[in-house]
């Protein structure tokens, strides 16, 4: 009971997002939200505006729900670990995924849109064993954002009844593109944060998370797709282990 | 090995002067190539306000190759005029590095 009074004092007093955090996050949304929808601009090379801006406007809201539950996935997690997360857009991420849009003519989304800080709760993490910040609790918190997106698939799955079948589509196919990119290992991203904390981990979470979203678009049951996940990925992880962790770590002699 | 980080950026540039070059060429239109550089410009910006205490030189050369390949596939291509592409990529880095200098963008550096 302790830890759940505990816990919601910190909601209460951590979680949030801060004005600098609500700004870099409106820049992101605003951005990847243009990239996603540039396609929808009109039809064949007629330009329209007002369809255009009510794509645009779908696509905001769209990328907005994503974001911010990707980021709350990682503050909740980060909480229980008592570390507070600051959210940091990361500008050239953007402008590249921009460039490659324009390039491609909106046919390849590169959603590169933050990555994150972390603070250290001092009074929380008292008596905690390895009391500091460490790389391997970040990238335990990085997991949040990803985990969280695929269980906004599964709700929007869900009450898709209730939804614009245009709108659903949109949405679980933007969350699986924004699932794998925020997987890859590259800083400041979320996959590169539990690369660097743990390769064995990033090896099981890697895979599964990936193959979930997957099999979650390709309309596969939800219990079944966790499962399958699952197994997928324990056998790449044991393959990686077997293949390189195992002699990697033996060391000169 | 060790020449190689003893000219690293000279290899960087000119490998960005390539990249430039396959960009320019892959741009679909002359709008298109202007509003990319102007982008690539704020990126060269961003670099430039994080190096802002440090040397520079380097990332000099990384973006004079980048701009000078992409100058030369779009003259080659015969999309958008050469003098507009230099304005607008100085343009872009002007407005990125005064948004990053006033705090417009909270950004991180990997």
């Amino acid at each position: 009971m302790a830890e759940i009074i505990d816990y919601k004092d910190k909601f209460k007093r951590y979680f949030w997002p801060t004005r600098n955090e609500y700004l870099g996050m409106i820049v992101a949304v605003l951005a990847v939200a243009f990239i996603i929808s540039f396609r929808d601009w009109g039809s064949g090379s007629v330009f329209a505006w007002g369809e255009g801006l009510l794509n645009y406007a779908e696509a905001i809201v769209i990328v907005g729900i994503s974001f911010w539950v990707f980021d709350a996935g990682q503050r909740l997690w980060g909480l229980a670990i008592n570390y507070r997360l600051r959210y940091k857009v990361w500008s050239m991420g953007l402008l590249f995924g921009l460039i490659v849009c324009f390039i491609t003519n909106g046919s390849l989304w590169l959603i590169l849109p933050s990555g994150f800080l972390v603070e250290h709760l001092t009074a929380y993490r008292l008596g905690w064993f390895r009391y500091g910040i460490n790389m391997f609790g970040q990238g335990l918190m990085a997991l949040g954002g990803p985990i969280a997106c695929l269980l906004l698939i599964i709700v929007i799955k869900i009450f898709s009844f209730a939804l614009p079948a245009a709108f659903v589509e949109k949405a679980v196919f933007f969350n699986f593109i924004f699932i794998i990119t925020s997987m890859i290992p590259f800083p400041p991203l979320a996959g590169s944060k539990t690369y660097f904390g743990s390769k064995m981990a990033y090896a099981f979470t890697m895979p599964a998370i990936v193959s979930a979203a997957i099999l979650l678009v390709l309309d596969i049951n939800i219990f079944l797709s966790a499962f399958l996940a699952i197994v997928i990925g324990v056998c790449l992880w044991l393959t990686y282990y077997f293949v390189f962790e195992q002699t990697a770590w033996q060391g000169p002699g | 090995m060790v020449e190689f980080f003893r000219s690293w950026a000279e290899v960087a540039a000119f490998a960005f002067m390539f990249f430039g070059i396959f960009i320019a060429i892959l741009s679909p239109s002359a709008f298109i190539s202007y509003i990319i550089v102007l982008l690539s410009g704020m990126i060269a910006g961003r670099i430039f306000y994080e190096r802002r205490k440090n040397t520079r030189i380097a990332y000099t050369m990384v973006t004079l190759g980048f701009v000078a390949g992409y100058a030369a596939g779009a003259f080659f291509r015969h999309f958008g005029n050469i003098l507009v592409i230099l304005v607008l990529f100085l343009i872009g880095i002007i407005v990125m590095y005064k948004l990053s200098e006033r705090g417009f963008i909270p950004d991180t550096w990997f």
